[in-house]
């Protein structure tokens, strides 16, 4: 079997790094606008 | 204020953002957190957004819409006018950045100019750095940041700094995912993003990588600059700084991420297959902010297919995130003239001749700008001190319910925010000068006090102790042409 380029715990935390700021991006321009 | 001038809901998102994103999401960002651990710096730099980043953007903005002012006369409205030393000095510390951070901006149009019209791939780039570096060139560069910098503060906030910010910010994002997709496609790119997110938890135990993840928030996320402060001067009454602040600590660490994710397996796509990869990889990265991107990522590029084209788009991207920056900081300095009752014209065509002027030294001398980035990119935690000291003096819980909070506002932050204003923000701060004081005299013991030793803690106590005393000298001739009165933003019992 060929190595893995990229081990499953960097894989997980590149996920959840993206997740938690795009996320979060997302839901506090989303709150932001529904004030108005 | 004669007539207010005002952001739009989504141009105080767009024009906080280009203060926020800016070179040093691009060029430090990668370097540090590679150096630093990684997967755990990342960690550290996550937690460092919650309880540094987005709180001190909150209580800036807080402030500028409260006070409709300026930072110094925020400083004097809010705790007297015997304290507005304290708004100088976080004003004279982003002029003094400002000054070398126009001589940056030229630098990066330089070689995009180069890489469009001269093939910069084709060139040695550590030859081509030490022939511009000793030239007149970065002058000419520097002022031509000056001039582009001030003609969009000119035109005001609205037609200016806002409809800039909305052409920058989605044009860097646009180009930093076709520089993302560039970057993973090429052969061996996935270790770097394996080296960049490998969770080494035991990294965790190191304080330099929590200290280095706090320095990376700190100067990247812009908190504690003042310069959310200045925008906030223009926010609409209705908005609501907790959310505003969180969206832009969220949004300047996508495009952190993103320039991390270019760099990294760009450099490791270039040593695959070769012995010591990692280590290589570490040397680059060793290199600081100019040798990595002046240096090394041209000869990164000049290995890939259409290299000069996507050199060309990374250093426009670095112009686009370098402008944005540039206007936030010009605007804090032009805003403090304008509070004494100059106009726009005249404030800016002030600044724009005085950034010129003070930032020739920077221009011509890598010794002088090397110093000046050292003594005030550090001044940055003596200016945030004094943001958390505004808010101690006013009283945590005053702060949180009288100027952070509108009538009306449903999402704020509860009474944490005073635990993290009493306690925590205050260790952090104390931890950093610890550990840069031992840091600094366990490198060099017998010069780390020295005031004439490049680098060392005695030229940063030295012209910090330099400017607060001047400061604190001329305060009342400085706070003479400043009204402090009342903002429009409500009514205020603050004193």
């Amino acid at each position: 079997m060929p190595e893995r380029a990229m081990s499953i715990e960097a894989l997980i935390l590149m996920i959840a790094v993206f997740v938690i700021f795009t996320g979060g991006f997302i839901y506090t321009l989303y709150l932001s606008s529904k004030k108005d | 204020m004669k007539k207010h001038e005002s952001f739009s809901r989504w141009g105080i998102i767009f024009a906080g953002l280009g203060m926020a994103v800016g070179t040093g999401n691009l060029w430090r960002f990668p370097r540090i957190a590679s150096q630093y651990g990684g997967g755990a710096f990342m960690i550290a730099w996550m937690f460092f957004l919650f309880v540094w980043a987005i709180p001190l953007l909150t209580i800036e903005l807080s402030i500028g819409k409260k006070t409709r002012q300026g930072v110094i006369g925020s400083f004097g409205q809010l705790i007297g006018k015997n304290y507005a030393w304290m708004g100088t000095f976080v004003a004279f510390v982003t002029c003094a950045i400002t000054f070398y951070y126009t001589v940056v901006t030229g630098w990066c149009i330089k070689y995009l100019f180069s890489t469009v019209f001269q093939e910069l791939t084709k060139k040695d780039p550590t030859q081509y750095w030490a022939s511009f570096t000793s030239s007149w060139e970065p002058v000419g560069f520097h002022f031509l940041a000056v001039l582009i910098g001030c003609s969009i503060i000119y035109f005001g906030v609205a037609k200016g700094i806002e409809r800039a910010n909305k052409i920058l910010i989605p044009s860097l994002f646009v180009l930093l995912l076709i520089a993302v997709g560039r970057s993973l496609t090429l052969p061996g790119a996935l270790k770097g993003l394996d080296f960049l997110f490998s969770p080494n938890f035991s990294q965790l135990g190191n304080i330099e990588v929590w200290l280095q993840a706090l320095t990376q928030t700190a100067w990247s996320t812009g908190a504690g600059w003042g310069l959310m402060l200045t925008y906030g001067v223009y926010s609409r009454k209705k908005e609501n700084p907790f959310l505003t602040s969180s969206t832009l600590g969220f949004g300047n660490n996508i495009a952190a991420l993103l320039a991390g994710v270019t760099v990294i397996p760009t450099v490791f796509a270039f040593f695959a297959g070769q012995n010591m990869a990692q280590e290589k990889v570490l040397d680059v990265m060793r290199q600081g902010n100019e040798g990595l991107t002046f240096k090394w990522i041209p000869t990164l590029f000049s290995k890939v297919p259409s290299g000069n084209f996507f050199l060309a788009l990374f250093f426009l991207a670095l112009c686009f995130a370098a402008f944005s920056s540039l206007i936030s900081q010009l605007e804090l300095i032009s805003r403090i003239f304008m509070d004494t009752g100059l106009t726009r014209k005249k404030a800016v065509s002030i600044v724009g001749t005085a950034c010129f002027v003070l930032g020739i030294p920077s221009a011509i001398s890598m010794g002088f700008f090397n110093n000046q980035d050292w003594v005030w990119g550090l001044g940055l935690m003596v200016s945030g001190s004094f943001f958390i000291f505004l808010v101690l003096k006013v009283g945590p819980k005053k702060f949180r319910e009288e100027i952070m909070t509108s009538p009306g506002q449903k999402v704020k932050m509860g009474k944490a925010f005073d635990y993290l204003v009493m306690i925590f923000l205050p260790i952090q701060l104390v931890a950093m000068l610890v550990w840069w004081f031992w840091d600094s005299y366990k490198t060099d013991p017998d010069n780390w006090l020295n005031i004439f030793a490049k680098g060392s803690v005695g030229t940063v106590l030295f012209q910090w102790g330099v400017a607060i005393a001047v400061f604190i000298i001329f305060n009342k001739l400085i706070t003479k042409k400043l009204s402090f009165t009342q903002g429009d933003a409500g009514e205020s019992d603050v004193d």
